[in-house]
């Protein structure tokens, strides 16, 4: 996200629910309002913007009417690229999220690339061979920073994704870097890198 | 379950990866010796969106476990209701019940309806909940289901309620995808194991032939072609490819050592 900032691209994070369950002991309400100021201070950094989808955290469903409304929501951002949940994972708002995006994918045609990410590789994210990396070295520390915004549930997973940046590292050939999955059979068949770099130059 | 020594599963496993090379995915007590002759029943689950699905999926596969002397049992998400134009839901729905059963006892296996409507399934809290207690009530060794990255809603559902059981149920048993279709319906498969389907390649020609209201002659030579490529590439003539969920048991029983 921040790599893809720098070049000059719009990037919008959309969030699938507000993470309403997501710290113990509070209220649904009270811990939407949190997580969502969490949010908002994250895309700050990343130079985001967000935007939320409106499901339930734990409660997530597929179905025809989520289906059509998260494509229609989609629709409305007007995407060049999508980057989603891979969508073995064993959070099900994970592999919801992953499906609605891929849904939609199907229905606009396949008109953008399609990115998967991972995310808590083996805890979460699963059976993920990765077809692309992104060199985030230069931007490593925002990562990070983004990441302690959400004070709320930093605490539990930000040592994994350090481990797993190392590693995507080693394989790649760099400091950090973030492994994808690109979808096959899309339209816009460049490499995920050259994709970035080009769209990025033609932004000066 | 009996106890087994860590050396002796040491062993034993490489004796199934062997096996497993050579054509057939089992988890750790399913297989004799000399990789023939089974040592323990094994029950086999096949989930799928469809009837059909799981006979043009690994429709060899499940031959060969039920020529081994194993148990299959077919677990089919929804009957087709949607499948057959011209026809209303129940009509569909009773030409496609007919239809499974010719294909499974050609197969040698045993349907199950799981109770969701073709081109209308969900996945829900509730959705996960009942489909763990069906799959549950199985008690399962392996389970076979669709790829998840699929065109198809259903086959989409079918995989993650799947996925989900084995999340939440103990013991875990071995869970492989097999794919559908490639290109049109699975995509972004990248098969980790393949099995020799040469000897049972005419059971599942016949299984899926059974599904007459689906047209088998337009769409079967699709998997026809799939079946030889896949073949071509762990080297007999037909096979169907799986891949094996890595964090699955089965026959690299190394991660308890």
């Amino acid at each position: 996200m921040a790599r893809c900032a720098d070049f000059g691209h719009e990037v919008v994070a959309l969030f699938l629910t507000r993470g309403e369950f997501g710290i113990p002991g509070k209220p649904p309400a009270e811990t939407a309002a949190i997580r969502s100021a969490e949010a908002q201070r994250s895309c700050g950094i990343l130079r985001a913007q967000f935007v939320f989808a409106d499901q339930v955290d734990g409660h997530t469903e597929l179905n025809e009417v989520q289906y059509r409304q998260f494509g229609d929501l989609l629709e409305t951002q007007r995407p060049d690229v999508i980057f989603t949940h891979w969508p073995i994972d064993t959070h099900p708002d994970h592999r919801a999220a992953s499906l609605l995006s891929y849904d939609f994918w199907l229905a606009c045609g396949k008109r953008v690339p399609l990115i998967y990410y991972e995310v808590e590789s083996g805890a979460q994210t699963q059976d993920f061979w990765p077809t692309d990396y992104v060199d985030i070295s230069s931007v490593e520390v925002r990562k990070r920073t983004a990441c302690l915004a959400h004070a709320s549930t930093v605490d539990g997973w930000l040592p994994l994704h350090d481990e797993m940046q190392k590693f995507r590292g080693f394989e790649a050939g760099c400091k950090g870097a973030e492994a994808f999955v690109c979808h096959g059979g899309g339209r816009d068949r460049r490499p995920l890198t050259e994709l970035l770099r080009l769209a990025g130059e033609s932004h000066p | 379950m009996r106890t087994i020594s860590r050396r002796k599963l040491l062993s034993q496993t490489l004796t199934l990866a062997g096996a497993t090379a050579a054509g057939l995915p089992l988890v750790g007590t399913g297989l004799g010796a000399n990789g023939s002759a089974p040592t323990r029943k094994l029950k086999v689950v096949v989930v799928g969106g469809h009837p059909d699905d799981p006979e043009s999926g690994c429709g060899g596969t499940i031959a060969r476990y039920t020529d081994l002397g194993h148990e299959v049992a077919i677990i089919y998400l929804t009957r087709g209701e949607a499948g057959i134009d011209g026809k209303t839901h129940a009509e569909a729905a009773a030409i496609r019940s007919a239809e499974v059963l010719k294909a499974c006892e050609i197969l040698k296996a045993r349907p199950v309806f799981a109770g969701q409507i073709d081109g209308s399934t969900e996945i829900s809290p509730a959705r996960y909940a009942e489909f763990r207690k069906v799959l549950e009530a199985e008690k399962p060794d392996i389970v076979l289901t669709h790829w998840p990255v699929d065109t198809h809603r259903d086959h989409r559902a079918a995989s993650l309620l799947v996925y989900d059981a084995w999340l939440h149920l103990k013991p875990r048993f071995a869970l492989y995808y097999f794919e559908v279709m490639t290109g049109e319906q699975t995509q972004q498969f990248p098969p980790s194991l393949y099995v020799d389907i040469a000897a049972t390649e005419c059971r599942k020609r016949a299984a899926c032939f059974a599904h007459v209201s689906q047209n088998p002659d337009e769409w079967y030579p699709h998997h026809d072609q799939m079946n030889r490529f896949r073949g071509l590439e762990c080297g007999c003539t037909f096979a169907e490819a799986l891949v094996r969920h890595v964090q699955s048991p089965g026959f690299e029983g190394l991660a308890d050592t």
